[in-house]
């Protein structure tokens, strides 16, 4: 119980300083700050250290005004540029775009040289009718047995009157 | 608490509506409202200055133009503007994987003290702030996003979740990281820097 205690308290220690919990999370948590001497002293380290970069982070980076002023200026110019117009010919003339349409076009040929092979589309570029393989013969002569000899014969009965479907003749009959 | 909330919300709508009719001057107000924050944002989270300075730009330029998309009834302008801000700096980290740290201002060749800042009170705020930023660039991306926000910024842990993407549990559990995390490497040097940091500003 107490260790559940312990780390209830250490999970919601930030946000009970924070003044972020629920009136009974927090009136939990600081009942046991101040019964437990190790979370006390836990929650004083906490709340100095977050303390101290709630109010030292603000600090890093703070602009310089000027230096503010001059972005709006440039910000204000884009914001009043007329809207750039959209991809049309003209912009694929540019260097960079001609690039990537040199490589498409590039891509595009490779793929339609590549996709007969690829879906077996070879076969018809052979159209001369090859000459059929002779069929193999078996010499083996020696005389087979009587049972190999012996026809393998399957026989189904009628469907039964109930519709069941065929029964083999060799089984044992259903039991009607 | 509420009542000024609430003031201020329409205070805002009103200053987009303007913006919205064509009022140059409203989109002024609203970078002022917000910019500085928002640079600040950036520059905790990339430590570079020309990289924080193009996201603000970018940010802005895009919050203006999509302006006409802001629904005032989802989130507050202030984390809808700190949520496109902070997906392009993690677009940022994705392209650059190693975030880079201005050298210049890391050998101090463009420090800009106030001017009534004695030579060693700088010395002093430079290594403080330099010792900071080395242990928030240690965090990683999504616990500093949640430091940044939660410390640097004073945002709940339901505006960090709404700039996060991520639910309100989430959130508030990588703040505690970070918190843990930053607790442990600024220890070696002691919670004195930041002290000192916050001695000279």
């Amino acid at each position: 119980m107490i260790r559940f205690k312990h780390r209830y308290c250490k999970v919601h220690m930030a946000r009970y300083i924070s003044g972020d919990l629920s009136i009974a999370a927090r009136r939990r948590v600081g009942r046991y700050i101040d019964e437990c001497e190790d979370c006390h002293r836990e929650y004083m380290r906490h709340r100095e250290f977050a303390l101290k970069l709630e109010r030292s982070l603000p600090t890093l980076g703070r602009p310089n005004r000027q230096r503010l002023d001059q972005l709006w200026t440039s910000l204000e110019r884009e914001l009043q540029a007329p809207a750039r117009q959209s991809m049309w010919l003209s912009d694929f003339a540019s260097p960079q775009s001609m690039q990537f349409s040199y490589g498409l076009v590039m891509l595009g040929i490779s793929i339609a040289l590549l996709l007969p092979m690829l879906i077996g589309f070879h076969s018809s570029l052979l159209p001369v009718d090859l000459p059929r393989l002779p069929q193999s013969i078996s010499l083996d002569t020696t005389p087979q047995t009587q049972a190999e000899n012996r026809p393998l014969i399957f026989a189904t009965a009628e469907p039964n009157w109930r519709g069941r479907g065929p029964i083999l003749q060799n089984t044992p009959a259903p039991d009607l | 608490m509420n009542d000024y909330r609430r003031q201020s919300h329409a205070e805002i709508d009103a200053i987009i509506a303007r913006a919205l009719a064509g009022d140059q001057a409203g989109y002024a107000e609203l970078y002022d409202r917000y910019g500085a924050g928002l640079y600040r944002l950036c520059y905790s989270l990339l430590m570079n200055e020309q990289d924080a300075e193009d996201i603000l730009q970018e940010s802005f330029l895009y919050a203006f133009k999509n302006l006409q998309r802001f629904d005032s009834g989802k989130a507050s302008l202030k984390t809808w503007l700190y949520t496109i801000a902070v997906s392009r700096c993690r677009n940022t980290y994705r392209r650059k994987r190693f975030l880079t740290v201005d050298i210049s201002q890391r050998l101090g060749l463009e420090l800009k003290a106030p001017p009534a800042e004695a030579p060693e009170a700088a010395i002093i705020r430079r290594d403080a702030e330099e010792s900071i930023s080395r242990a928030l660039l240690d965090l990683s991306p999504r616990l500093r996003e949640a430091i940044v926000l939660r410390y640097g910024q004073g945002m709940t842990y339901r505006e960090i979740s709404e700039v996060m993407g991520c639910p309100q549990k989430t959130a508030e559990s990588r703040v505690r990281l970070g918190h843990q995390r930053l607790k442990q490497s600024l220890q070696p040097v002691g919670a004195g820097l930041l002290e000192e940091l916050l001695r000279v500003h």
